[in-house]
């Protein structure tokens, strides 16, 4: 697939040196090379795509899905546009051709251009912020950098990202736009598969099924986990989608988010980790321990579980000040 | 009879509401303050014939009135309007200028002249196509919207002339409160012309014919830029009044002065009063303007107002509908508005001088609780306004206000289940616990 | 135990009236500890109420003790959502303010006591919470014994996270809801251990006080059903469950509809159909194993399989039906939002907008409970180890609180009762493991069948004396660190009470440079402003935060308030604040406002003002005026919320803006103006003109500025213009040439 696309990618780039501009029809063999309807923009085709004459219009959107960048509207963002990108080309998928009468009619393309693949690409435009969405209408291409000039760009409303992007381009070019938001067909097959083999082995195996729900270790469990989750900040993670650690200029990786209110998800792992620590040794203090029978041994292991539970309550409350508040009390300075 | 009843409680308990009005009514009885600013190259007060016929007729119109004049030249330095921020004079008459400029800048500009009207005070300024109007004067009228023609600019109509002059008659009157006709049939008129913004306050009370224009250029071809006003948005005489009621007119000369146009400006008519306001619930006008009305109430809201005729209160009755009184029952939209019905003649002040005419409106609170408000609004170019707001609150049911379940047909069939669930049960209990239990009794026993 | 029986005597009195002697010293010195660890507000600051909330439960309480409780109940408020009104009396949790009512009336006609009413407010959190502590004991004591108990109660009296909602002036629905809520689910669980309709009738009662008080409620009316089925699933049905959760039900569901503002909730919202299908289920079972008495085994389980499948079919269909219809009403939007995360983030603005709707870190779980947080899963791990009835009501708490208190951060409240029973349980166990000194003191000579618990391994041989040594020595390290950790934890528990849970938030600390405290009391200096200088009918526009301190400390009319009810209305005064002059003039103007109030914090370094909730104006205007209202307008161009030389032209000309630096750059003497918040600098160049409001009133700090709305201007020009005119005084220039003006033509 990828020699396909630079092959052909090659012979458009020839193209345009000839024409300054590719054309629609080398457009949509560039689409159709592709199961992803929408371009992905690199450093060396942007400008035979955007240069020069053209007689479609091209819709680029600009994001970054890196975790350095955390931009979370990129993330958000992306697959809608792929969407709608693609439902385009599933109605169009010649675009509009020459025998149309219509003349006005502009074919559409859909771009994406990743900040890491098309760094110059962003240079050029300098662009300052993402995601940024922007439209060129077919132009003329009076100078070599007219291209820069003829672009509107689309503002980001709260709301449904599809519906608003396509009405934003309706007011732009005139067209009406269909969603197909597309059938994953695999996911369908796996989940059949997987409910149908579920459903297999719990008739196959259903006392040991039957075990399995009215065992008491698994309910603890999962619910002890549950709760350990929850009380560390998971939720947290999920409805902020907070970055996993933070990488500072200079290499260095930072853990743990400065403030009470703010958190990386690398802690809620060691957070929760901590507390399970804790709880598990609180239970072997009072079940386990109590049942050794030598007293010797016993006492060691009773100083020692306690040793490890005073070491691991003074990390947490070494974390715990670190987050800020000016928290007074450590049980060790660090 | 309800109507009677509330007629009755309007003469009692009448309230009396001093509007705008109050400061000129009060010093009824003293002589009204009237400061003439003149330039002493057009006119001197001190010899009756120095001005020009119409000048010379209006200082005698405003003596015969009674006025107490005061005379001050445009170039006098030391001229006040306000004495410890009360203002001096009641009215103030603005004569043409010969200078653009006047002489105490300080204490007679644009914002001075602003400032006396927003104390209620009134002006009458006289404008001529051969002389200025002082800037002061001038960017005073700019403010409010209205704009006379320089000096030089001249009224003109080439169809309507008599001698050369151009002719007005009574169908270029524009305002009939101000100025119901003119004295003689036609009258000639030389002088200068204003545009006129579209500030709701300010309103024509003469306008030019359709065929006039006005112009500084009478030989050469007349441009663009030489003409000032085209037909009937051109106007000869311009009426303001502000919300405080002050009221000011402007002349495009002084052959418009009239007795008519100085009994408006001075407010000698057309003033009105609100004497009271009242409304209560239509079964119990006992309680007067009460804060709380209920949804679905019905309301009855009365008005008693009086308009100034020849120094005394007298009614004021519309007899146009057009210039109907309209009542607002009001939370941020109308839901209610309603055209006041004439009720009768009555006495304010509990006499029997009939001096108001009364004004009533019955209706029907919407089903909608909130604060609302009974926004009487009367404003019309020329006459007095008139505006008042009551804010009333429109509670909701109170929770024993709402019908019985027994009083709703629909709600007998459940009553009934209901009850007969109770009656089931006690017989199903009693039947549990000591009917058929025979057989628990007996191993028991 | 000490003691296993009951005519044991120390010093000639039995030790049974001992321990409930020393019980009750026990519970005199939680209720203590409990009420003076809240009261570090009224010490440092007075005796007032707190925050926003509590100033309207303050103003309904003051307005039912002043008029009777028929006025109360249907209360139509014209002080408030102007001019819409609000109908206060259903629209309001009556429970804490006639709680309070009922205090005031029989301090003051029974013990002819006349306290003022806002002591009473002010003093009603901590009492209760003394009540919390001994309904968490008798519900702990349910769930092990009595010394798992006092400790529950003593965690409980003084755990942060219930202490953030029940400090002296913290007048919040929280302050009585968390006691009815543990006395709820005490006598929950003694009705379904015991079957009795005299404690379900009791549980029904205090569920009705609950519905009363707080909107909470709903939590009840899930949790015990949820109870019930998971007992059903595990198979634990018995006629005790059916009587107790029958009576409660029934009874509860009845008593709930009583309250105005819950109305049919109970019968047609979705958060309720729970309860309901639950009930159904019971009477399905009873019925069937009624039926499994009656027939053989076969035929049963025939019937069971036909008539399980009918009757859920049944059921699911009439639920859709009923919803689609409209007979049920949908999910609450707040309920949405506790399932759906991102629901309120796109469809309700309003919820997003509030902190107290946002995720916990979990810095906040630990300063809340702190050494609880992790005796938490153990006690849950100690009761699945048991797992009798009332143990398994503990875990889906459990699970259930931890879910909701990681949504949101308020929610931390109904998550620590739990916390504190569940540690108290295991730190119980961890007592009664190490504390036992049973084995050690008795004397090598005595018959070790006497011994219990944590003595098995004497059973194998005698102690011996160094035995003995390493059982106390052990025992001892592991006394001594958890007494450590207690130490610790009162003082942790002092330390955030003391710091973060003690500011009434009307009035504010702050430090000098040299340490020197000083107190900020610019709220209530704007608000008895506007209390002794403008007119009592007088309308005040303010975002819609400080809506309930306006009305309950300027006695002044508002447009909105935190009584969130009307969307619409909020976002009309968000509109106002985030539009042109000439816009908010008419909005204005409609709604007979007579005073706006800003909060800027830009000179003292406030950050909770105005203009850092000026995007949720923006965004919940937009949501009502999309084509009007763009929060990307807001943004410079480089997409970065910007008050400085680079913020947008919108935001520049948004009344908002405009009101809170108006005259700002004055304060630094010809030089650009430092907003302290923001840290960007205010250009003098562009120091805003106001052209429709007149500076009124601005505090002390700057923190509040009040500005009065101009009126209509007499001589009928629009304000912008009068202002130019106004202006124009001080140049005296003429223009020589008179021009014609551009008018249009006049109608």
């Amino acid at each position: 697939m990828l020699k396909i696309r630079s092959i052909l990618l090659a012979l458009v780039c020839l193209a345009s040196i000839v024409s300054a501009g590719l054309t629609s029809a080398e457009l949509n063999s560039l689409v159709h090379a592709n199961g992803d309807k929408v371009l992905q923009l690199t450093d060396d085709i942007f400008e035979p795509i955007l240069q020069g004459r053209r007689e479609h219009s091209i819709v680029v959107l600009l994001s970054s899905s890196s975790p350095q960048i955390n931009c979370v509207l990129c993330r958000e963002f992306e697959p809608e546009f792929h969407i709608v990108g693609n439902s385009w080309i599933k109605d169009h998928p010649n675009g509009f051709e020459d025998s149309d009468e219509e003349e006005k009619k502009q074919n559409i393309y859909f771009v994406h251009a990743e900040l890491a693949n098309s760094k110059r690409f962003y240079t050029e435009l300098q662009i300052n912020s993402i995601p940024k969405v922007l439209f060129f209408p077919p132009s003329e291409a009076k100078s070599p950098n007219a291209w820069k000039k003829e672009i509107s760009e689309y503002q980001f409303y709260a709301g449904d990202h599809k519906r608003l992007l396509i009405s934003w381009l309706q007011q732009e070019t005139g067209h009406t736009f269909n969603i197909y938001i597309p059938v994953n067909y695999s996911k369908i097959a796996v989940n059949a598969v997987i409910t149908f083999i579920g459903a297999l082995v719990v008739k196959r195996f259903s006392t040991q099924v039957c075990a399995l729900l009215t065992s008491r270790l698994l309910w603890s469990g999962l619910s002890i986990v549950t709760i350990l989750l929850f009380t560390s900040g998971y939720m947290f993670n999920q409805i902020r989608g907070v970055p996993y650690v933070l990488e500072q200029e200079g290499g260095n990786v930072q853990y743990f988010a400065p403030g009470q209110q703010n958190q990386f998800a690398v802690e809620t792992q060691v957070i929760s980790f901590i507390y399970g620590i804790l709880s598990v040794l609180f239970v072997v203090l009072i079940k386990k321990l109590p049942e050794i029978k030598y007293s010797s041994v016993r006492l060691f292991t009773v100083i020692l579980t306690s040793t490890l539970i005073f070491i691991i309550f003074s990390i947490l409350l070494i974390i715990f000040g670190g987050k800020g508040l000016g928290y007074p009390y450590r049980f060790l300075s660090s | 009879m309800i109507g009677q009843r509330s007629f009755i409680f309007s003469i009692l308990l009448a309230i009396v509401y001093i509007l705008g009005i109050a400061s000129a009514e009060s010093r009824q009885l003293d002589k009204f303050q009237v400061l003439v600013k003149y330039d002493a190259e057009l006119y001197n007060p001190g010899q009756a014939s120095s001005g020009t016929p119409e000048t010379t007729n209006l200082i005698k119109e405003l003596q015969q009135r009674g006025y107490e004049l005061s005379y001050e030249s445009y170039e006098s330095e030391n001229t006040t309007l306000f004495l410890e921020g009360e203002p001096k004079y009641d009215h103030l008459v603005l004569l043409p200028s010969s200078s653009r400029t006047s002489g105490s800048q300080k204490t007679f500009n644009q914002r001075e002249l602003l400032k006396f009207i927003n104390t209620n005070g009134n002006i009458l300024v006289v404008g001529d196509s051969d002389s200025f109007l002082p800037d002061a004067v001038r960017l005073l009228l700019n403010e409010i919207g209205i704009f006379p023609s320089p000096k030089g600019y001249k009224y003109v109509d080439h169809f309507n002339t008599k001698k050369g002059v151009p002719q007005i008659t009574n169908s270029n009157i524009v305002n009939k409160h101000v100025l119901p006709e003119l004295p003689s049939k036609g009258i000639s008129y030389k002088g200068s012309s204003a545009l006129l913004s579209n500030n709701k306050l300010a309103f024509p009370i003469i306008k030019g014919t359709s065929t006039s224009f006005t112009t500084n250029k009478f030989e050469d071809t007349v441009t663009e830029d030489s003409i000032w006003s085209y037909g009937e948005q051109g106007f000869l005489a311009v009426g303001f009044q502000a919300l405080n009621n002050a009221r000011l007119v402007w002349l495009g000369s002084g052959s418009l002065v009239n007795n008519e146009i100085l009994d408006w400006v001075f407010q000698a008519k057309k003033v009105l009063k609100l004497q009271f306001v009242q409304h209560y619930h239509n079964d119990r006008p006992q309680f007067i303007n009460p804060k709380t009305y209920r949804i679905k109430d019905n309301i009855f809201y009365t008005v008693g107002i009086s308009e100034y005729v020849n120094g005394r209160l007298a009614p004021y009755k519309v007899d146009n509908d057009k210039e109907k009184l309209q009542i607002e029952f009001t939370m941020l939209d109308p839901y209610q508005r309603i055209n006041l019905k004439p009720l009768g003649s009555g006495s304010s002040k509990g006499d029997n001088t009939l001096d108001t005419y009364i004004y009533y409106a019955n209706f029907t609170i919407p089903d909608r609780h909130g604060i609302f408000t009974l926004d009487l609004d009367y404003k019309l170019n020329g006459l007095g306004y008139i505006s008042d707001k009551r804010v009333v609150n429109v509670r909701h049911l109170a929770n024993d206000e709402y019908k019985r379940s027994w009083e709703i047909p629909n709600s007998w069939f459940y009553v009934a289940s209901a009850s007969l669930v109770v009656v089931g049960w006690f017989f199903f209990i009693v039947n549990f616990l000591y009917i058929s239990n025979t057989n628990i009794a007996k191993k028991t026993v | 135990m000490v003691t296993s029986k009951p005519q044991e005597k120390l010093f000639g009195v039995r030790v049974e009236t001992i321990r409930s002697l020393l019980r009750v010293i026990i519970f005199i010195s939680i209720a203590g500890a409990a009420i003076s660890s809240r009261l570090f507000s009224v010490i440092r600051y007075e005796s007032i109420i707190h925050e926003f909330d509590p100033w309207f439960n303050f103003r309904a309480t003051k307005y039912l003790v002043t008029h009777s409780f028929y006025d109360f109940l249907n209360w139509f408020d014209d002080r408030t959502w102007y001019p819409l009104g609000r109908v206060t009396g259903g629209t309001l949790y009556p429970g804490l303010m006639v709680t309070s009512g009922v205090i005031w009336h029989i301090l003051r006609e029974k013990l002819a006591l006349p306290v003022d009413i806002r002591n009473i407010c002010v003093m009603l959190a901590p009492a209760f919470s003394g009540l919390t502590a001994i309904a968490t004991y008798f519900l702990t004591k349910e769930m092990k014994d009595s010394n798992a108990g006092l400790l529950a109660a003593i965690f409980m009296g003084i755990a942060p996270g219930y202490i953030s909602r029940s400090v002296a002036g913290s007048y919040d629905n929280e302050a009585i809801s968390i006691t009815l809520l543990m006395a709820t689910f005490y006598f929950w669980i003694k009705a379904m251990k015991l079957g009795s309709i005299y404690f379900a009738t009791l549980t029904a009662l205090f569920y009705f006080y609950m519905v009363s008080a707080w909107g909470g409620y709903v939590f009840i009316t899930n949790i015990i059903p949820l109870h019930v089925f998971v007992l059903l699933i595990m198979g634990r049905y018995s006629h005790r469950l059916y009587t107790a959760y029958s009576t409660w039900y029934a009874l509860g569901t009845l008593a709930s509809m009583q309250i105005p503002f819950v109305g049919f909730l109970p019968i047609r919202s979705n958060d309720h159909m729970a309860a309901l299908g639950v009930f159904g289920l019971l009477q399905l079972f009873s019925f069937g194993f009624y039926v499994k008495s009656k027939v053989t085994g076969k035929q049963f389980r025939n019937f069971l399989v036909f008539s399980s499948i009918f009757v859920s079919f049944l059921g699911v269909s009439a639920l859709f039906a009923l919803t689609a219809l409209g007979w049920i009403a949908p999910w609450t939007g707040r309920f949405y939002s506790l399932w759906d995360t991102n629901y309120a983030k796109i469809h309700i603005p309003i919820i997003a907008s509030v902190s107290e709707h946002q995720p916990t870190a979990w810095p906040a779980f630990f300063f809340d409970t702190n050494m609880l947080i992790w005796l938490f899963p153990a006690g849950v791990y100690l009761c699945f180890q048991e797992l009798r009835d009332e143990h398994v009501f503990i875990i889906i708490y459990s699970v259930l609180g931890s879910y909701f208190a990681g949504v949101m951060v308020r929610l931390m409240l109904t998550l620590t009762p739990i916390i504190c029973v569940s540690a108290a349980i295991a730190l119980s166990k961890m007592f009664d493991v190490y504390m036992n000194l049973v084995d050690v003191l008795k004397s090598n000579g005595e018959d070790n069948s006497e011994e219990t618990g944590s003595g098995k391994k004497s059973k194998a041989k005698r102690p011996s004396t160094n035995d003995k040594l390493f059982s106390i020595v052990s025992k001892l390290a592991v006394l001594l660190s958890f007494a450590f950790y207690l130490v610790y934890f009162v003082l942790h528990c002092t330390w955030v009470t003391s710091n973060a849970y003690s500011s009434p938030s009307v009035v504010l600390a702050s430090r000098g440079p040299d340490g020197s405290s000083s107190i900020i009391d610019d709220y209530r200096e704007a608000y008895y402003w506007l209390r002794m200088n403008t007119p009592e009918d007088a309308k005040v526009m303010a975002w819609w935060d400080y809506g309930y301190q306006i009305g309950g400390m300027a006695d002044r009319t508002t447009l909105v308030d935190n009584n969130t009810w009307n969307n619409t209305h909020i976002a009309t005064v968000g509109k106002a604040m985030c539009s042109s002059e000439e816009v908010a003039y008419d909005i204005l103007k409609k709604h007979d406002v007579d005073y706006v109030l800003v909060i800027f914090g830009g000179l003292l370094g406030y950050s909770g003002d105005d203009l850092n909730k000026f995007l949720w104006m923006v965004r919940i205007s937009e949501g009502i005026w999309p084509e009007e209202v763009h929060e990307r307008d807001f943004f410079s161009d480089k997409g970065l919320y910007k008050v400085d030389g680079e913020a947008s032209k919108t935001m520049k000309d948004s009344l908002m803006y405009k009101m809170s630096y108006y005259r700002f750059t004055d304060l630094f003497g010809g030089r650009d103006g430092i907003d302290r918040v923001r840290n960007q600098a205010i250009p003098l160049s562009q120091s805003p003109k106001l052209n429709v409001l007149d500076e009124a009133f601005t505090t002390q700090n700057w923190l509040v500025r009040i500005y009065k709305v101009k009126d209509l201007d007499n001589v009928g020009r629009d304000l912008h213009s009068a202002t130019k005119f106004d202006e124009s005084a001080n140049d005296m220039k003429r223009k020589r040439i008179i021009k014609k003006p551009a008018l249009d033509l006049r109608e």
